[in-house]
């Protein structure tokens, strides 16, 4: 069995939503197949080889964040977060991409103003409720 | 979860709906062939440019094969798989298997888990050798104490087969 190297968590809002788990509820089937799918890949691999195809690091104004890459109902789908410890990644924002730019605009922005929250009091944080394995 | 298994059950519940399933099995091999080729391309022994495999692969261009190693893309034809597994050497398997076993060998999508050796006839015929001992040693009640000779080691593949026969096996 494939050992799984990271876990992951998923920010929760002041009222206790899981903004990720909301997102993905609300989604297509095949966005959120896709998304258990790429979660299930992630968690296998090491950092190294989390290539440009399905992890990304950002820079500029969203320096410090990462995106997980895939597309699902033809719309480039792109979770936002960071690298919360040594094998541990946070999404926070579950934005899309458009021409080359996040939608909404303000993703960044957000998904920031979240991690900053989160390193502050990490109990805004839920695990990643999907099972992996 | 049971050692040895490679799902638990709250893994398999997820799968419960036709569609996810269907969508997920997709992604999982669309992503495994995707990190396959790029594996074996960067493996220590080959270390290729995409633009090499490319050559090796029938002069595809770098884009062919960068498009290849995307997990999004998946609309690679079987001929161009069979092209791609020949530049490393490597057979190709399509299989539709059950779900256990499915699951058995989608598992594990690192360069380690994804390392293959190219065909080496010095190390398949050793193996083969290997194999044919061990069933003859198998084969003998009480092993050498009763005066068995050493098995033959052949060296041609049509050979091996003929001792396999001989020896009843």
């Amino acid at each position: 069995m494939a050992i799984l190297l990271w876990s992951f968590r998923c920010y929760r809002s002041a009222d206790g939503t899981d903004e990720v788990k909301a997102w993905f509820d609300g989604g297509s089937k095949q966005r959120r197949s896709r998304f258990i799918s790429r979660m299930k890949t992630l968690a296998q691999l090491p950092r190294n080889e989390w290539h440009d195809n399905l992890f990304k690091t950002l820079h500029g104004e969203c320096d410090g964040l990462g995106e997980i890459r895939f597309e699902a109902d033809k719309v480039q789908q792109r979770p936002l977060g960071f690298r919360s410890g040594n094998a541990e990644f946070t999404i926070l924002f579950c934005a899309r991409e458009k021409g080359g730019k996040f939608v909404p605009l303000s993703a960044c922005k957000k998904a920031i103003t979240r991690r900053d929250e989160v390193l502050k009091n990490r109990s805004q944080t839920n695990a990643l409720w999907l099972a992996l394995q | 979860m049971p050692s040895g298994l490679h799902y638990s059950e709250a893994f398999i519940r997820q799968l419960a709906d036709k569609e996810i399933r269907d969508e997920f099995v997709a992604d999982q091999v669309r992503t495994r062939i995707a990190l396959m080729i790029r594996a074996l391309r960067e493996q220590t022994d080959r270390d290729w440019s995409q633009k090499e495999l490319g050559r090796r692969a029938g002069g595809k261009g770098q884009n062919v094969i960068s498009r290849l190693e995307s997990p999004d893309y998946g609309k690679e034809s079987l001929q161009t798989l069979l092209e791609i597994a020949a530049a490393f050497d490597l057979p190709l398997m399509v299989d539709i298997p059950e779900w256990e076993e499915w699951f058995r060998r989608m598992s594990g999508v690192s360069k380690a888990a994804l390392a293959r050796k190219s065909f080496d006839i010095e190390y398949l015929t050793g193996q083969a050798q290997a194999v044919h001992q061990d069933i003859w040693l198998l084969n003998q009640p009480t092993g050498m104490e009763a005066g068995a000779e050493e098995p033959p080691i052949y060296h041609r593949e049509n050979e091996i087969v003929t001792a396999l026969a001989v020896t009843g096996t």
